[in-house]
């Protein structure tokens, strides 16, 4: 049974229709990712989702859809949602209070998130003295002192170094494996990649495509790619060798030539060949699977981030 | 409702405690007030704050000499910007009870008595010179200080008039120059050699001034500067909390907090109780650190108006906090409000009274000031400082409770839409 449900979802703000449509689900354990350049409407529907913004139609069910959702739902804003003047633990038992929790069984929470994101040897210091990477991880903890069974990420990752950037993966990763539901926001492609179970592609307000990475290549018939490098590569050399391949899509940038294959495995023994029979000094040759950059070129007509 | 009120004193809590470890915050909420409060009392005097001129005083007056001597010393007074206040009501001439009565209700500063044969003692140097009576307010001294050195002032006017109009008569000329409203004049040939004269002999007393005091019930009197100055300035001061602490509301929502609160199970409602809640708080402990102030340095009797002084306070607080949030509602941002913030409350301030006292207003300008908080709140304070207690006050505290109710709802109601409404990037 799905964690959340959303239906159609329509918001428009004057002449901006921010919302379009949108219609996805997410299962318990699974990461979905709303993949989209700023402004594609993806704080604007987890705004929706958190019952910070209202629709103008469709709708969202969180769980059984009894009772109040944002009891069952986690936030973790775009922003660094934090009082920097309050040390760490002050701060995630200020948002433990908000959720009704208090005495024993809150400052056990507050300690065991502290150290879930690894910050439990500098709760008692001040937010301002922690690295953006560190407010990160607070930030992300604070929206899960009360057990939620879907966690909203907002773009959870802008702003922080590579190295903080793993650890809240890491974490992403723990809670789907606990069971909840996580919807992850963003506009890098590879986190995306590396981190969801589905990704909905949004542009200007509208879920254009949804699926497993694979469902998404089949839906936009995305081919692989087969990547030869050679010594003394030229215009003239590489269109004969795309040639031998019978690859009419190719491109190619100093030593390096990048070919559209259907069949990837047997265009790369025929590259082998070719190239001996060319004379080339073939220094590598790797396959290339679809990714997101090239389902999203496809899908809208431009990069991700144009 | 019990998990209302825990969540609202939740919320007010979070936001002191943060405030708390601002100390540059809170030396900017509190320290502006004491300093300029401290800095008006003990600069100028009573009504001194405006023009740089003295404050017009009222003084009944009965001439019972009714001669020319007697005539010229009041028009010497009147030339001095005094309020000369003739009849009990029209067609009443005062009399030496009546000017008294006025007095003691506060109606006048004091009360001149001319007794009859002042023309004929008036250079009589022999019998100590001409006498004339001055009925005053013994509580306030200063007043009845003012009015006698004015006196002085004006005898010897008078009497540089009657030396000068009497060389005209024989020569032909004003010698001596009139006395007019800018003093000596250029075209008299003994305008310098009388200015350097007067400014290297120390002045001796021409009038007799005998003083009697009578307790006034502070009907309209004016109030000592100590409490004068607070009626003007703690309005302002609370102004300008209310619009800090708002602006400190559109903070949190460009960082993202009131985002991570309204997530949880809290309602707008909730949020913004709180926000009131620690900006009346915030608001009291100001006013609060004002009055101990002027209680420890001025001894301005404060607790003699224990009650009324916090009735008007906490309602013109509240008055404050409600404008606070009907400023944010209409303010896109934080700098935004600054900028309009400043703009509102020094106007408000200017008319309402908290720059220049409502006492020395002219008329016409007066009703204007009712449109602002600041005027409700002097009028409530001026009226238990002169002793009118709560419900002399009522009506102001009454405005003030109905405007902060009024400013909260309407400014709560948009502020509320536009957290359900305002749009979000990415």
């Amino acid at each position: 049974m799905s964690i959340l449900r959303v239906d159609n979802l329509c918001r428009r703000f004057d002449r901006i229709q921010a919302v379009d449509g949108v219609s996805f689900a997410i299962e318990p354990g699974e990461i979905y990712g709303l993949l989209g350049p700023n402004g594609a409407g993806k704080t604007t529907t987890i705004s929706i989702i958190a019952r910070l913004l209202d629709a103008d139609s469709g709708s969202v069910v969180i769980g059984t859809g009894k009772g109040d959702p944002r009891r069952q739902l986690g936030l973790v804003p775009q922003e660094m949602a934090l009082a920097e003047k309050l040390t760490g633990r002050e701060c995630l038992a200020f948002t433990g209070k908000l959720y009704d929790l208090s005495g024993s069984d809150l400052r056990r929470r507050v300690q065991q998130r502290l150290a879930d994101v690894g910050l439990q040897d500098r709760a008692d210091d001040r937010v301002a003295a922690y690295s953006g990477g560190m407010q990160r991880r607070l930030n992300i903890a604070a929206a899960l002192l009360h057990d939620p069974k879907l966690v909203l990420l907002d773009e959870p990752t802008a702003g922080v170094d590579p190295q903080a950037r793993v650890y809240i993966f890491e974490i992403v990763e723990k809670l789907a494996a606990g069971g909840a539901a996580v919807l992850y926001t963003t506009h890098y492609m590879e986190e995306a990649q590396r981190l969801c179970h589905r990704i909905g592609i949004m542009d200007q307000g509208k879920l254009l495509a949804e699926g497993t990475l694979g469902e998404l290549v089949a839906k936009i018939g995305a081919r692989r790619g087969l990547c030869v490098t050679a010594d003394g590569l030229n215009e003239p050399v590489a269109t004969q060798l795309a040639a031998s391949l019978e690859c009419a899509e190719f491109e190619y940038e100093g030593d390096n030539l990048r070919m559209s294959v259907a069949d990837a495995q047997g265009s790369l023994l025929a590259a082998v060949r070719s190239a001996d029979q060319m004379k080339l000094a073939l220094r590598g040759v790797s396959i290339e699977e679809p990714n997101l950059e090239a389902i999203f070129l496809k899908l809208t007509g431009k990069a991700l981030r144009d | 409702m019990m998990r209302h009120v825990r969540l609202v004193l939740l919320l007010a809590g979070w936001k002191l405690r943060t405030l708390a470890r601002m100390p540059g915050i809170l030396a900017v909420i509190f320290l502006p007030g004491m300093v300029l409060y401290a800095v008006f009392t003990m600069v100028l005097p009573t009504g001194n704050a405006g023009g740089g001129g003295l404050p017009q005083m009222r003084v009944a007056l009965v001439d019972e000499d009714d001669s020319p001597a007697s005539r010229s010393l009041v028009d010497a007074l009147e030339k001095m910007s005094v309020n000369i206040r003739r009849e009990l009501r029209e067609g009443d001439a005062l009399t030496r009870e009546t000017a008294g009565w006025l007095v003691e209700k506060g109606h006048v500063s004091a009360a001149l008595v001319i007794p009859a044969g002042y023309g004929a003692n008036q250079f009589a140097l022999d019998v100590g010179g001409a006498r004339v009576e001055l009925i005053i307010d013994e509580t306030q001294p200063m007043g009845g200080d003012i009015i006698s050195g004015m006196l002085q002032m004006a005898a010897g006017m008078a009497l540089f008039d009657m030396f000068d109009d009497a060389i005209a008569k024989l020569t032909g000329q004003h010698w001596l120059g009139k006395p007019g409203k800018s003093g000596t004049t250029a075209e008299s040939p003994l305008a310098s050699a009388g200015a350097t004269a007067e400014s290297s002999a120390k002045p001796a007393s021409l009038l007799r001034v005998d003083k009697v005091g009578v307790s006034a019930e502070h009907g309209d009197a004016l109030p000592p500067p100590s409490l004068l100055y607070l009626a003007g300035l703690v309005p302002m001061f609370l102004l300008f909390n209310a619009s800090g602490a708002a602006s400190g509301m559109l903070e949190e929502l460009k960082l993202g907090m009131t985002r991570r609160i309204l997530a949880a199970p809290v309602d707008a409602g909730h949020y913004l109780c709180g926000h009131l809640l620690m900006s009346l708080v915030l608001s009291l402990l100001q006013v609060s650190s004002i009055y101990a102030l002027a209680w420890v340095l001025f001894k301005a009797p404060i607790f003699q108006f224990a009650g009324g002084l916090a009735a008007v306070t906490i309602a013109t607080a509240f008055a404050t906090v409600g404008f606070g949030v009907l400023m944010a509602s209409v303010a896109r941002t934080a700098e935004q409000l600054n900028s309009i913030g400043t703009v509102v409350i020094l106007g408000m301030s200017a008319v309402g009274g908290s720059m220049f006292p409502r006492i020395f207003m002219p008329e016409w300008i007066k009703p204007a000031g009712l449109f602002t908080i600041n005027a409700w709140a002097y009028d409530g304070l001026i009226d238990v400082i002169r002793g009118k207690g709560i419900a002399g006050a009522a009506v102001e505290i009454a405005v003030l409770v109905c405007v902060g109710v009024a400013c909260a709802m309407i400014g709560s109601m948009l502020l509320s839409r536009r957290l359900r409404t305002a749009p979000a990037s990415g």
